[in-house]
């Protein structure tokens, strides 16, 4: 009997013009978006590798100089990417793409890509997660909100209770009436997906990609799942079909457009980030705890002379700017790495408090998880810039060493021999588990939003009324 | 005999190939109350609709006072009065707003004491004046509509089955005050087929059958005449016409 | 007729609570978003004033070094205006070290729109090896923030005020037929078109004049130092756009029976033409001038660079021949600052061609994104507001140029002292070359907007005539 209700709901649909319409329109955004997302992906990707790789020509055929000016050429690291972020860009375009690594600089990566888009990107831009996220949900909710209320406007709701059609059965049917369509639009969609993905060759274990990309998928159909269960709902509790058309709506607006905004403007009054000029000071202001030059020089020549046994600083037989250079990254990095790790900290409770704030708003909750698994959100970003720090201190220290280990003072300089020993720069991307473990707040929002759901719609199905 | 107020003159509207008016003559004097008697789909509300300019005839024209509809189509309004089966007011507002507001559109800027004079006139209840029309019953809107022909001072009312679903007082009641209005002056075309009232309302009656005039019966032989079978007759022989 | 029309329907829009909705609505919006607004312009005022403090205070600095220098210089015997050597009487401490911090401040409408105050620099610092962008008060921001994007002005009128437009309106005449009062109505000497221009000329009066208010409200909290022009200039576009989504729910309305196909009928509008066009024009513009990865920028600049700095003594030969006014000095007796120059220069010249290409992708994107906005009234609107905040492409674009502008001033000034070892004296430090940050005035903007403000008139005007032709139609009262 469900299934006869099921088949009868997905016949009317299929013979609705606008219906098919709709779908259409979404369909051929959806692919467009995915075309030019992919497009987008591969030529930024390539040119990443070639950037990448050029770099490090630059970097060895720098010619010879000192070791530590060559701390000061510095060399860069560039951002890759999952072939996910494809999908779904994220923040992407608000974060650095590359990371100058240099002596005594720990700066964040620079070059975001929306410095040189059009306004109109902040209006939005039409990629495969904003079409999931915005469009489809838009149609199932379309679909579905006169499931009942229509019926009940139309009064065959009277006559198929009078048929003594059990109300459970009923809403179950409508149910698989409205997703067997959809479902037919977005499971073929995301099989080709993923097993595109799991053809390509992207940075990292494709297999890592794969898991990504399926857990991705699962989310947007739990999330498809909890709109239609809910339209559903509001169907069957409102009066008319144009009281759950207008709820249903109202209920797409304000999570789709106010509930994201207002969540990272809450997050950002409850946990503010400083302003650049108030970083800068603060790292001033731990930068003087250090010693000038000059006295950390004398310091070193006083302690090598005790060390050493003799009286002149002349007759030191060790480099003392090495040492003097050495310890001074250390020093500055150790007083460095904590302001950066506090304003990460800092970011990372915004994130937090935007996922609690998506118990308002599951789609919030969805947008979060799904640039946590495309490796598109900002702890991604910020993992790549820790490893470009991590890289940046050993390789810098690694010269600094060398001008100890040769005894060399500022004239002293060194070739390609030592610049090839500083290995390349690369890069993994962390786990799918390491993106999703930050999101469990996120998670845990979408299963209670859908567990109150499934609870709901059986007990308002129950007490469905005809009239 | 003066020109009529309400003037039909090879009135004719088709829709989509169907003809829904066939060349209609009709004339309604002042004073007289016209019962327009015909079943389901005759062409009894297109013509009112010609009448009131809703409609733009294939063929013909309708006259109001003299004024073609078309040509004059806001200075035939100033004439006519309309009462729709279901006289709709504005929920949110009183009687006497309601009123108040279609009467400026006529251009009747109208004092309170007037407009509630108008009211009294028509039979509306003194303490219902002041509610929401929301609350009104059908009865209770008809008046409201009554009201605002006096207050218009129209030349020509168009009723649009007033009667139905008015129970037999308010329906007795509602056919005096057509009467008046027709005595003080009015023309008065009524679509109906409520046999019963066109008998103690009417003063002609004309039976229009699939957008024709069959019949006219003038009112003088109005009280001999058995309108049951006359309308029937018409009706059933719609089929197979009456040769002329 | 008209008048009345008007008086009953404001009396009744206001009885209905509708009107007290949506004005209370509207009213709270504006404040939230001019609050965020004014919030993040005195937060990037009091950035642009610590960049501008701390430059005062490192040319005080440079200036007593300076001083110290000189009386040195004095009490040793030398003449001041003899040639100097690299130190602190050098111009170099100027012309390269400390440069010129040129900020460019909030416009006086600022607060309106965040626009791309968010992303684009407060401030830049010239000297002569370049320009250095120094980043404004959201440069720290979450990017998950600058994503969102903030609930400006500007965003309030794109996004949330059509939907209150097409709330009171959706239903202007439909209602009424299904209501059945239509017919009622037009049973009077009145047109359809009358009494519809009478519904949406009383909406249309409640919604601009909240807007007024509104926006007026935070043009005074904002400080309000000038820009009533601006500000007019706003309420223009607002009245225009607005008037595009009435004349748009007059023309659906003319042309459908009942109030929930004519809603259904809008809110597709409203997803299509603020939501969908948009991201399309926008995937549509970055797929066709795809900008240069910044990637290939900055492996040409470390390429060009590390050739200049191999290349030393060739780099400096090279300058004297582009620069035959210069005394050419032999490689042994050029000092650092002038192999600075020199190697400068040449890593510009490498990356001509580099930005060139840039600039020339960007604007190519812009110009389509011009182009292609008149698909979409929201994003005409979107623009014009952030041209008349001065938070928009134009007011960077043109800050840009103003300081590359400035960048050869300052190289044409100093670069030249270095060559011939001129001293920086006192006086030289208060006749600095200066920016004088111009804001459009309101005429020339409203010129450079004619455009689409022209375009939402006339889409405005054509959707209002076909509505008024809709309405008198035959049968548009039944």
């Amino acid at each position: 009997m469900t299934l006869t209700i099921a088949r009868k709901e997905a016949t009317e649909m299929a013979r609705d013009g606008r219906f098919r319409w709709a779908v259409g329109i979404v369909l051929v955004l959806l692919l467009g978006s995915l075309v030019a997302g992919w497009t987008h992906y591969a030529s930024a990707e390539a040119e990443r590798a070639t950037a990448q790789a050029s770099d490090r020509e630059v970097w060895l055929g720098q010619g010879e100089k000192n070791q530590h000016s060559a701390t000061h050429f510095g060399a860069y690291a560039f951002k890759p990417t999952t072939p996910l972020t494809a999908a779904d860009p994220g923040v992407l375009p608000y974060t650095g793409t590359s990371v100058f690594m240099e002596a005594h600089s720990g700066a964040d990566a620079d070059f975001r890509p929306a410095e040189d888009a059009t306004t109109v990107q902040r209006l939005g831009s039409l990629t495969a997660a904003s079409t999931l996220q915005l469009l489809v949900p838009l149609l199932i909710l379309l679909l579905a909100f006169s499931a009942f209320a229509g019926e009940r406007d139309a009064g065959t709701l009277r006559q198929l209770l009078s048929l003594g059609v059990p109300r459970k059965r009923l809403a179950l049917g409508k149910a698989l009436g409205v997703a067997s369509p959809i479902l037919l639009l977005v499971v073929p969609l995301a099989v080709v997906g993923v097993a595109a993905l799991a053809l390509l060759d992207g940075p990292g274990s494709p297999l890592a990609t794969l898991g990504r990309a399926s857990m991705l998928v699962g989310v947007y159909v739990a999330y498809f799942v909890l709109v239609l269960a809910l339209s559903l709902l509001v169907s069957a509790w409102a009066g008319s079909s144009r009281t759950a058309l207008v709820t249903l709506l109202g209920f797409w607006l304000v999570t789709s457009f106010v509930v994201p905004r207002v969540a990272v403007s809450a997050a950002d009054a409850l946990h503010p980030t400083p302003t650049l000029t108030a970083f800068e000071e603060s790292w001033r202001a731990e930068r003087e705890a250090l010693p000038p030059w000059p006295d950390r020089v004398a310091e070193i020549e006083e302690r090598l002379m005790e060390e050493q046994g003799v009286d002149t600083p002349d007759a030191i037989t060790a480099s003392v700017s090495g040492v003097a250079l050495y310890e001074a990254e250390r020093d500055e990095t150790d007083l460095r790495r904590p302001l950066y790790a506090a304003l990460g900290e800092q970011y990372e409770t915004q994130t937090q408090t935007a996922q609690a704030v998506s118990i308002l708003s599951p789609l919030l909750a969805v947008q979060l998880v799904s640039m946590g698994l495309a490796g598109s959100d900002h702890a991604h970003h910020r993992h790549f810039a820790d490893a470009a720090e991590a890289y940046r201190y050993d390789y810098v220290q690694a010269l600094n060493q060398d001008m100890i280990d040769e005894n060399a003072d500022w004239s002293f300089t060194v070739g390609r021999e030592m610049w090839e020993e500083v290995p390349p720069f690369t890069y993994q991307t962390p786990s799918a588990s390491w993106a999703v473990g930050r999101y469990g707040l996120s998670l845990g929002v979408l299963g209670a939003w859908t567990l109150a759901l499934l609870v709901a719609l059986p007990i308002a199905a129950g007490r469905l009324r005809a009239a | 005999m003066s020109a009529p107020i309400l003037h039909a003159r090879g009135l004719t509207k088709r829709f989509d190939g169907a003809t829904a008016v066939d060349a209609l003559d009709l004339t309604v004097n002042a004073g007289e109350v016209y019962a327009l008697l015909g079943p389901n789909g005759a062409g009894k509300t297109t013509t009112i609709n010609l009448f009131l300019g809703f409609l733009v005839p294939d063929a013909g024209a309708a006259l109001v006072d003299g004024l073609d509809v078309q040509a004059e189509p806001l200075e035939t309004k100033h004439r006519l009065a309309y009462l729709p089966e279901q006289v709709a007011l504005y929920p949110s507002l009183s009687g006497v707003e309601n009123l108040k507001y279609f009467a400026a559109l006529a251009g009747h800027d109208l004092s309170d004491a007037d407009l509630a004079g108008f009211l009294d006139q028509a039979g509306l209840q003194r303490e219902a004046h002041s509610r929401r029309a929301g609350t009104y019953s059908k009865g209770m809107r008809q008046k409201v509509g009554i009201a605002l022909a006096l207050a218009k001072g129209a030349k020509a009312l168009l009723l649009d089955e007033p009667t139905s679903g008015l129970d037999p007082s308010a329906s007795a009641e509602f056919s005096g005050l057509v009467r008046q209005l027709a005595n003080s002056g009015a023309a008065v075309l009524m679509a109906t087929h409520d046999l019963f009232r066109v008998k103690d309302t009417a003063t002609r009656v004309g039976v229009l059958v699939a957008g024709r005039l069959r019949e006219e019966v003038a009112s003088e032989a109005l009280p001999t005449t058995d309108l049951e079978a006359l309308y029937l007759g018409h009706v059933h022989g719609a089929k197979t016409p009456v040769p002329a | 007729m008209g008048s009345s029309v008007l008086r009953f329907e404001t009396k009744r829009l206001l009885a209905s609570g509708a009107a007290g909705i949506t004005a209370l609505l509207l009213l709270g919006l504006i404040a939230y978003a001019g609050y965020v607004g004014v919030q993040h312009t005195s937060e990037q005022r009091g950035v642009i004033e610590t960049y501008a403090a701390d430059h005062a205070e490192s040319l005080d600095a440079v200036r007593q070094r300076v001083a110290a220098a000189e009386s040195t210089a004095v009490a040793n015997g030398e003449s001041l205006d003899g040639p100097v050597a690299f130190g602190s009487r050098h111009p170099y401490v100027i012309g390269s070290a400390q440069g010129r911090v040129l900020t460019l401040e909030p416009a006086p409408l600022a607060a309106f729109a965040v626009g791309q105050s968010d992303l684009q620099p407060a401030a830049v610092r010239v000297t002569i090896g370049g320009r250095e962008p120094m980043g404004g008060a959201a440069a720290l921001d979450h990017p998950l923030k600058l994503l969102a994007g903030h609930v400006d002005l500007a965003f309030v009128f794109v996004f949330f005020f059509p939907l209150l437009v097409l709330a009171l309106t959706f239903g202007l005449t439909s209602a009424e037929r299904e209501s059945g009062l239509l017919r009622m109505v037009l049973s009077h000497p009145i047109r359809l078109t009358t009494l519809a221009a009478g519904k949406l000329t009383v909406r249309a009066a409640l919604l601009f004049g909240c807007a007024a208010v509104g926006t007026g409200a935070v043009w005074l909290a904002s400080g309000a130092e000038g820009g009533v022009g601006r500000w007019a200039l706003w309420l223009l576009v607002v009245v225009l756009y607005g008037g595009f989504w009435l004349a748009l729910a007059a023309f659906v309305d003319s042309r459908v029976r009942t109030p929930v196909t004519a809603g259904l009928v809008l809110a597709a509008c409203w997803l299509g033409l603020v939501v969908v066009v948009p991201a399309v024009v926008n995937v549509v513009a970055t797929s066709l001038y795809p900008v240069p990865s910044r990637m290939d920028y900055v492996t040409a600049r470390r390429t060009a660079a590390g050739l200049a700095e191999r290349e030393g003594a060739a780099s400096l030969a090279r300058y004297f021949n582009d620069h035959p006014e210069l005394t050419t000095v032999e490689e042994e007796e050029a000092d650092f600052p002038m192999l600075r120059v020199a190697q400068d220069e040449r890593i510009a010249e490498a990356l001509a061609p580099v930005e060139a290409r840039f600039t020339e992708q960007k604007a190519g994107q812009q110009r389509f994104v011009r182009a292609l906005g008149y698909l979409s009234p929201a994003v005409l609107a979107q623009q014009a507001f952030l041209d008349v905040a001065g938070t928009g492409h134009a007011r960077y674009a043109a800050f840009d140029a103003q300081t590359e502008a400035f960048h050869e001033a300052w190289v044409d000034r100093f670069a030249p002292a270095y060559f011939e070892r001129q001293p920086l004296r006192l006086a030289d430090l208060d006749a600095l070359p200066t920016l004088d940050p111009q804001i459009e005035s309101t005429a020339d903007l409203l010129s450079r907007l004619a455009g689409p403000l022209a375009a939402l008139a006339l889409l405005a005007a054509l959707l209002g005539a076909a509505a008024s032709r809709g309405y008198g139609r035959a049968g548009s009262a039944l």
